[in-house]
C-alpha cells in the first residue's frame, strides 16, 4: 500500500532578484519520522521552510500535504493545515505570559485561564515539557521560550513541526532535553523537520537526511546509513577535513590584564560582574555563554565603547617580537584601557582589533563599498583635508586576492556581498591593522564551511605572530576544537576559565548555566 | 483530530518581491518615466481648464528660456534653490534634517540687512558687501548650530526644533519691518516697510544676473568635492548611514553634528544675504519665501548630487517662471506651478516604490483545482 | 566622477550661451538690467519723453492690484475706472494685461515683470507698498510708462517715465462727514468712531476731514480711531469696528478695503459711512453713503496721453468739482432729515472754492514709530492747511499727518 507521506514538495523553486535560493527541491516527510534538513549556511533550508509555513510564495513547484495539493498563500494557511514553525528568532510577546501568547491570535470568545492552562498541562505532560503557563516571558530562559514556542504550535493542533536551528541558542543539558521531547513527539505520530548545519546533532537525533547545497537538492539518505563524511561531502561537494588546527604557541605573554571589570546599563541592569582574566599573546581565548551573558559588554569595555568600573590593563608586546610591528612604545608598566575612547587608544599606539557581531550594523558601512571600508579606522592619516583613498584601495584589492573575497569589484557595496565575504572583508580589515589583540564576536556565523575555516585559519595566523585573540563564540563544539582556554560567562560573571584541550562539552555547558558558589540561572 | 481547512487555491493576482540591485541607469530611467508621467497627468488638467497643454507647456519654455528676461528671471529663482539645497545637502547626508533653511535664509538676510540698512555710508562698496555675506554666514551658522546642539547634547528631535525655529526668525523680520527697521528708518511714515537698500549694498550683476549665479556655481562644484573627497564628507557619509560603525570607528558624532549644521546654517544665511543684497535689494517677511522648503525638493530629487541639483534648481526655475507667465495670458491659476511640482514629487515618490520593488503577476494557467 | 564633471560643463555651458543671446550687452555689472523688451518703443537715441504716440491697437495696458474685484472695495473701484477708460477711448479689454492678488513683496517685482513679458507700454501699480517695486522697474526700463497711485516718491525721484496720482479724496471725506455728523445729531450721540488702515498720512488725512466735515454740522463730535495695520481683513476690521461700537460710537467710518465694519454696524444697530464703493447693499440698514475716487477720468487721461505721445504728469490730483471724487447714492431710508440738503450746501461750497476742509483753528500733533512727538500743528482761524497741493509742488499723496484735538488713538 502506497503511504501517504505528511509533506511532499515536488520541484519547488524560488528566486530572489537573481539569486535562486531554491532550485526544483523535492522533499518528502513521512508521518512518525525526523526529517534533518541539512546544509551549509546560504543553502535554502530555511527559504524551503518558510514557504511550508507560508512565509514566502513558491514561484513554481507543488506542495502536498497528507497526499492533497495545497496553496499556502500565508500563516494562516499553514496553521489550517496543521503545520507549525518554531522560528530561530522567537515570535513571543515579553510582558504576556506563556498561556497569553500560546492563545494569541486565535478566535474563540473569551479567555478561559483555567480550560487553557488545562490544555498545555495535558500537553506538556504528554510529551515531558515542563513549563508554567502563568510566567510572563521575560522571566524564562531562552531555553524555555522555546518551549513555549513548541507548546504554541502543538496547541494549535499541529501535526508536522518545522524547527529551524532550534539548539543555537541551548546549552548541551538543555540540548538533551529537547531531544528527549522530540522523541516523543515522534512517538505519537508527529512528523517533525529540524533544519540544521550540525551534524552530530544530525546522526543524534533524525532518521532520515535531506541534503541541500547552493539551492539545489542533493539527496536524501538514511542516518543509519550514513556518516559525518559522506553527509559533509554531500553538503560541501567534495572531501573535507572538518578537524580545525591547534598550534601550540611555546612563548605567550600576557596581553590584556582585566580586573574586576564591572558594568551597568542604562537599565540599572549589571551585565557584566567583576570579571577578571588575563588575554594571553599567542593564545586563542574561547568566551562561552548563553546568549546575553555578558559578552556584547565585555567586548565592546575593552575597545572602549562601553563605560564601567574596574581595570583594563594593556601590556604591550617586547619590541623584538615581531607583532610588536611599528607602535609607539606604550607605558610599560601597562596602560589603563577603561575609561578611554576607541579614538583615545588609537592615539595612545595600542592597536585593537575588533570584529563585532552585528557586521553591517557596526563593523562596516553597509552601503559603502570596500574601498571606503577599508577607510573607517585609518581615514584620519595624511595631511591636508582630503582624504586618502589609494592606499586603502591596494588594500582592498590585495584582500580580494588573498582571501579569496567574492565581489564584482572594490566598488561594489558591501551590502551586496554575502554573508562570508561580508565577514572576510571585515576581518581582513581588522587584521591589516597589525593588532596585538583580536577580539571577534560570533565570526561564524551564518556563514558556509568553506568561509568558515578561512577564518578558523586567520585566527590561527593572528595566534601564532603572538596576538592575543579573544573570541566569542556558540558553538561549542568548534569552541573545544579551536580555543586554548575557554572563559565562561553566566549572568554577566565568569563561572569559569577551562582548558580547551582537556574540558568536555558537559562541563561547559553546566558553567554556562551555574555560576558555581553563587548565583544559578534556571 | 481536527480535519484541515481548505485553503485557497490560487495563486496571488499581484505580488510584489524586491529587487536585489538596480543599475544606476535603469533608475534613473525609471525616475525620467516618472517626471513624464507628472508632466502628462499636468497637462490633463490644464485640458480639463480648457486649454491646450502644449500650447501652455510651450509657452511656459518660451516664456522662461526663450526671451533673455525670461532666462534671467528663471536663473533668479534657480540661484537660491540651488544655494540653499547645497546648504542642506550635509545635513541630509548625515540624516539630520535641516527642515530651518527657511529661518537660516531669513536669520542671514536680517544679518546682512543690518550693515546694508546702517554702514551703507561707513565702507566703500565692495567692502560692504563683503561684510554683508560674513554677516550673512556667521548668523545664518548659529541660526544652525542651536538645533544641532540641542541635538548633540540631549538627542533632540530636530526635525520640530528646526521647524520651529523658522517661526521664531519670521517674527523677528516682522517685528524690524513694523518698528525699528520700517517706521523707525522712516519716521514720516508709519507704513512697515524696510527701505530698499542704497546702491553701495546692492550685488553687481553679470549677464543682466546677480553675480550670485556664478557663487552658487562655484559652491557646487566646491560642495562636491567636500562631500566625496574630504575627510570630513567621509565622516558626514558614515555617521549618517550608522552611527553605530561611527562610533566604533571612534569618530565624535556630537562634533560632527553640530560643525555639520554650523557649515549648513552658515551657506542657508549666505544665500540670504544673496536674497537680500541681489534679488530684491530689501528684507520682507517674504524673502525667503518657501525657498528652504522648495530646496528639500531640490536636494532629494537630485540624491543629494550636487551637479544634478543645478538641473533640478533650473527645472523648478522653470516651473515657476512658466507658471507665472501662463497665469497671465492664459489666466491659469498660479497655484498651477504648486501643483505641477508636487505632482511632479509624487510620481518621483510613487518610482522610488518601482525602483526597490518588482511587481510580480498571476502567471497563466497558474494551478488551481 | 567624470559624468558629474561633464555635467557641470554642459550646464556652463549651456548656462553661459543662454546669457549670451541677451541682447549683445556687453557683461559690464550695472545696476541695471539689461535691454528692454518694448520692440513697439521707438530705437531713437534715448530721449527725456515718449516721442510719438502709440496706435490704439497697438496699446497694452498693465494693472497691478493688491486684491480683486471681490473686495467690492478698493480694488472694485479701480475696476470700475478701468471699464470705464476702456468705453471712453473704445479700447478692447484683450488689450490689458491684470495681475491680481498681489502681495506687496517681491510679488510685486514678479507681477511687474509679468506686464512687461506681455509687452505693456503702460503700467499702473494701484497700491502704496507697491511704490518701491515701481520706482525700480521704472530705472530699469526707461522706455516703459510707470504709473503709481497713491503714491508719494514720483516728485523726488525725478524719473520721466514714474508718476504718481491721486485725488482730493479729503473733500469726499468731508461731506461724507457732514452726512455722518448729521445722523449723530439725530441719534444725540456725540461719539463717532473709525477703523483706519496705517497709521501714515494718507490715512490720517482721511479721517481727520472726515471729522472734520462732522464737526462741522454738530460741533460736539469727538472720534476713536483703530488701527488694523492691514488693507484689507474683513475678519479685523469687523473687530475693530465692534470694539469701537463697544466704546459708545454711535457712527464709524473706514480707510479698509472690505464691508466688514458696515456689516458690523449693523449688526449693532449702528450706522456707518463707507469707502470706496456702495456699501448699501451689504448693509442697507447701516450704511450712510461712501465717498470714493473715481478713477475713470484719470485713466482716460493717462492713456489718451499714450497715444498722443505726450507726457503724462509726474504728479497729479483732481477733486470732486473735476469728478474724480464721487460720493455715492445717500440712503435716504436712515439718513437724518435734512441731510440731503446740508450736503447740498456743503458740496456747492466745495465746488465753488469757498470752503477749505483742513480750515483753522487746529492744533495737533505728529508721531513717529515710537509714539514720540515729531511734529506739531497750530493753525489759526485764518490759516488752511493745503492737501495734495500738486500745484503748490506738494507730493497728489495727502501728507498731513497730525492727529488733532477731538480725535483719539485708541490702537
Amino acid at each position: 500500500m502506497e503511504q501517504t507521506y505528511a509533506i511532499q514538495l515536488e520541484e519547488i523553486t524560488k528566486t530572489f532578484g537573481e539569486v535562486v535560493a531554491n532550485d526544483k527541491v523535492s522533499l518528502s516527510l513521512a508521518r512518525g519520522e525526523i526529517l534533518a534538513l541539512l546544509g551549509e549556511n546560504g543553502s535554502g533550508k530555511t527559504t524551503l521552510m518558510n514557504m511550508l509555513s507560508g512565509i514566502y510564495f513558491p514561484d513554481s513547484g507543488r506542495i502536498f500535504v497528507n497526499g492533497q495539493e495545497v496553496t499556502i498563500r500565508a500563516p494562516k494557511d499553514a496553521f489550517d493545515l496543521h503545520i507549525g514553525m518554531i522560528h530561530q528568532h522567537f515570535k513571543l510577546v515579553d510582558i504576556l505570559t506563556a498561556a497569553e501568547n500560546i492563545i494569541l491570535g486565535l478566535d474563540g470568545g473569551r479567555l478561559n485561564r483555567r480550560t487553557v492552562a488545562e490544555e498545555i498541562r495535558t500537553i506538556s505532560e504528554k510529551y515531558g515539557f515542563d513549563i508554567d503557563p502563568n510566567q510572563k516571558i521575560y522571566e524564562m530562559s531562552v531555553s524555555q521560550k522555546q518551549t513555549v514556542e513548541i507548546v504554541k504550535v502543538l496547541y494549535r493542533g499541529a501535526d508536522i513541526l518545522i524547527l529551524d536551528e532550534p539548539t543555537a541558542v541551548l546549552t548541551p543539558q538543555e540540548t538533551d532535553k529537547l531531544f528527549a521531547v522530540l522523541r516523543n513527539m515522534k512517538a505519537d505520530g508527529k512528523a517533525i523537520i529540524i533544519i540544521t548545519h550540525k551534524l552530530h546533532e544530525v546522526m543524534a537525533i533524525s532518521d532520515q537526511v535531506a541534503v541541500l547545497r547552493k539551492g539545489k537538492y542533493i539527496g536524501t539518505v538514511s542516518t543509519a546509513e550514513t556518516s559525518p563524511q559522506q553527509l559533509t561531502e554531500m553538503m560541501v561537494g567534495r572531501a573535507v577535513t572538518l578537524d580545525i588546527d591547534r598550534p601550540l604557541v611555546e612563548h605567550q605573554t600576557p596581553r590584556l590584564a582585566v580586573q574586576d571589570l564591572t558594568c551597568v546599563n542604562g537599565e540599572g541592569v549589571t551585565t557584566l560582574d567583576h570579571v577578571s582574566f588575563t588575554a594571553m599573546g599567542g593564545e586563542i581565548l574561547g568566551i562561552a555563554g548563553v546568549a546575553g551573558s555578558g559578552q556584547k559588554e565585555l567586548l565592546e569595555a575593552i575597545a572602549g565603547l562601553q563605560k564601567g568600573t574596574g581595570h583594563i590593563l594593556y601590556h604591550p608586546p617586547h619590541p623584538d617580537q615581531p607583532v610588536a610591528g611599528q607602535h609607539v612604545p606604550v607605558n610599560p608598566q601597562g596602560e589603563e584601557l577603561l575609561g578611554k575612547s576607541p579614538r583615545q587608544i588609537r592615539d595612545i599606539g595600542v592597536s585593537l582589533a575588533f570584529v563585532p557581531e552585528d557586521r553591517l550594523g557596526m563593523g562596516l558601512v553597509a552601503g559603502m563599498d570596500l574601498v571606503d571600508n577599508m577607510l573607517l579606522k585609518s581615514y584620519q592619516e595624511g595631511r591636508g583635508p582630503m582624504v586618502d583613498r589609494k592606499t586603502p584601495r591596494k588594500l582592498a584589492e590585495q584582500l580580494i586576492e588573498a582571501l579569496e573575497i567574492v565581489t564584482p569589484g572594490v566598488s561594489t557595496p558591501v551590502r551586496r556581498l554575502s554573508g562570508g565575504n561580508v565577514q572576510k572583508v571585515l576581518v581582513g580589515r581588522e587584521i591589516a591593522s597589525n593588532p596585538t589583540v583580536l577580539m571577534t564576536a560570533y565570526p561564524v556565523r551564518g556563514l558556509d564551511i568553506n568561509s568558515s575555516y578561512t577564518i578558523y585559519h586567520l585566527l590561527n595566523e593572528q595566534k601564532k605572530l603572538g596576538v592575543a585573540v579573544i573570541l566569542v563564540g556558540e558553538d561549542l563544539d568548534v569552541l573545544l576544537e579551536l580555543c586554548d582556554r575557554i572563559l565562561v560567562l553566566c549572568g554577566g560573571a565568569v563561572s569559569g576559565i577551562v582548558d580547551g584541550r582537556t574540558t568536555t562539552k558537559e562541563e561547559v555547558g553546566l558553567l554556562m548555566t551555574h555560576v558555581p558558589g553563587g548565583k544559578e540561572e534556571a | 483530530m481536527r480535519e484541515p481547512k481548505t485553503a485557497n487555491h490560487r495563486e496571488p493576482l499581484v505580488r510584489i518581491a524586491k529587487r536585489s540591485d538596480i543599475s544606476q541607469g535603469k533608475a534613473w530611467l525609471i525616475r525620467a518615466v516618472a517626471i513624464l508621467l507628472a508632466l502628462l497627468t499636468g497637462g490633463l488638467i490644464i485640458l480639463a481648464l480648457g486649454h491646450n497643454p502644449i500650447a501652455v507647456y510651450k509657452e511656459m519654455i518660451t516664456s522662461s528660456l526663450g526671451k533673455p528676461r525670461g532666462i534671467r528671471e528663471t536663473v533668479k529663482k534657480a540661484v537660491p534653490l540651488l544655494g540653499c539645497a547645497l546648504a542642506i545637502a550635509p545635513a541630509f547626508r548625515m540624516k539630520f534634517w535641516n527642515i530651518g533653511a527657511e529661518g537660516q535664509i531669513l536669520a542671514g538676510g536680517i544679518a546682512a540687512s543690518y550693515f546694508a540698512l546702517f554702514w551703507y555710508d561707513k565702507l566703500p562698496g565692495p567692502v560692504l558687501l563683503l561684510v554683508m555675506a560674513l554677516a550673512g554666514l556667521v548668523v545664518g551658522g548659529i541660526w544652525g548650530l542651536i538645533p544641532a546642539f540641542f541635538k548633540a547634547k540631549w538627542g533632540t528631535n530636530e526635525t520640530l526644533f528646526t521647524l520651529m525655529l523658522n517661526y521664531i526668525v519670521l517674527g523677528i523680520v516682522r517685528f524690524l519691518q513694523a518698528g525699528p527697521w520700517g517706521p523707525g528708518l522712516n519716521p514720516t511714515s508709519a507704513y512697515p516697510k524696510i527701505p530698499m537698500f542704497d546702491d553701495a549694498a546692492r550685488l553687481p550683476q553679470v549677464f543682466g544676473v546677480h553675480i550670485g549665479w556664478i557663487v552658487v556655481l562655484l559652491l557646487t562644484a566646491v560642495m562636491f568635492w567636500y562631500l566625496n573627497y574630504t575627510k570630513h564628507g567621509y565622516e558626514i557619509a558614515v555617521v549618517g548611514e550608522s552611527v553605530n560603525t561611527a562610533q566604533y570607528a571612534g569618530m565624535r558624532v556630537p562634533q560632527i553634528i553640530v560643525r555639520t549644521m554650523l557649515l549648513s546654517g552658515a551657506i542657508s544665511g549666505f544665500v540670504g544675504f544673496l536674497q537680500v543684497a541681489g534679488a530684491s535689494y530689501t528684507l520682507t517677511e517674504s524673502t525667503a519665501g518657501g525657498i528652504g522648503f522648495t530646496a528639500i525638493t531640490v536636494a532629494w530629487l537630485a540624491k543629494l548630487n550636487p551637479f544634478v541639483m543645478i538641473l533640478i534648481a533650473l527645472f523648478l526655475g522653470v516651473l515657476e517662471k512658466g507658471a507665472d507667465t501662463i497665469q497671465t495670458v492664459y489666466q491659469i491659476p498660479a497655484s498651477a506651478a504648486e501643483m505641477l511640482t508636487g505632482l511632479i514629487l509624487f510620481f518621483m515618490l510613487g518610482c522610488e516604490f518601482f525602483i526597490q520593488y518588482r511587481l510580480l503577476f498571476r502567471r497563466k494557467g497558474a494551478r488551481h483545482e | 566622477m567624470k559624468r558629474n564633471l561633464l555635467a557641470l560643463f554642459l550646464t556652463l555651458a549651456l548656462a553661459l550661451s543662454l546669457a549670451a543671446c541677451n541682447g549683445g550687452t556687453a557683461a559690464t555689472p550695472t545696476p541695471t538690467g539689461g535691454t528692454p523688451e518694448n520692440s513697439t518703443a521707438p530705437s531713437a537715441a534715448p530721449s527725456q519723453e515718449p516721442s510719438g504716440g502709440i496706435a490704439k491697437e497697438d496699446l497694452k495696458i498693465g494693472f497691478v492690484h493688491i486684491g480683486d474685484e471681490s473686495d467690492k472695495g478698493y480694488t472694485y473701484n479701480m475696476v470700475q475706472g478701468t471699464k470705464e477708460m476702456l468705453s471712453n477711448l473704445g479700447i478692447d479689454e484683450s488689450q490689458l494685461v491684470v495681475k491680481y492678488n498681489t502681495a506687496e513683496n517681491d510679488a510685486c517685482a514678479d507681477a511687474i515683470n509679468a506686464c512687461l513679458d506681455a509687452g505693456c507700454q503702460l503700467i499702473f501699480t494701484t497700491s502704496y507698498g507697491f511704490q518701491s517695486y515701481a520706482e525700480e522697474a521704472a530705472k530699469a526700463e526707461p522706455d516703459v510708462q510707470f504709473v503709481q497711485l497713491t503714491g508719494d516718491t514720483a516728485n523726488a525721484a525725478g524719473l520721466s517715465n514714474y508718476h504718481n496720482a491721486f485725488a482730493d479724496i479729503y473733500e469726499g471725506r468731508y461731506l461724507a462727514g457732514v452726512v455722518a455728523g448729521m445722523k449723530a445729531k439725530e441719534i444725540g450721540n456725540p461719539k463717532l468712531g473709525y477703523v483706519g488702515a496705517f497709521p501714515f498720512a494718507e490715512v490720517i488725512s482721511g479721517y481727520t476731514a472726515f471729522y472734520l466735515g462732522a464737526k462741522s454740522v454738530y460741533p460736539e463730535v469727538t472720534m476713536e480711531v483703530n488701527y488694523t495695520n492691514t488693507w484689507n481683513d474683513a475678519d479685523l476690521e469687523s473687530r475693530a469696528a465692534q470694539s469701537l461700537i463697544d466704546r459708545g460710537a454711535g457712527v464709524i467710518s473706514q480707510h479698509s478695503d472690505s464691508t466688514g465694519p458696515a456689516t458690523t454696524a449693523e449688526k449693532n444697530g449702528k450706522f456707518q459711512v463707507g469707502y470706496n464703493a456702495d456699501m448699501t447693499t451689504a448693509a442697507p440698514g447701516a450704511s450712510l453713503i461712501s465717498p470714493r475716487i473715481n478713477w475713470g477720468p484719470y485713466f482716460t487721461k493717462c492713456v489718451q496721453s499714450m497715444i498722443d505721445g505726450t507726457a503724462i504728469p509726474t504728479d497729479f490730483t483732481a477733486g470732486y468739482k473735476d469728478g474724480s471724487v464721487v460720493l455715492t447714492d445717500l440712503n435716504e431710508a436712515i439718513a437724518a432729515p435734512g441731510t440731503k440738503e446740508a450736503l447740498e450746501t456743503a458740496e456747492a461750497a466745495i465746488v465753488d472754492g469757498s470752503l477749505e476742509v483742513f480750515q483753522g483753528p487746529m492744533k495737533g500733533s505728529a508721531y513717529d514709530s515710537n509714539g514720540n512727538v515729531s511734529d506739531t500743528l497750530e493753525l489759526s482761524e485764518t490759516e488752511a492747511f493745503q492737501e495734495s497741493d500738486v500745484a503748490g509742488g506738494k507730493n497728489s499723496a495727502p501728507s498731513f499727518c497730525y492727529v488733532i484735538e477731538g480725535i483719539t488713538i485708541i490702537q
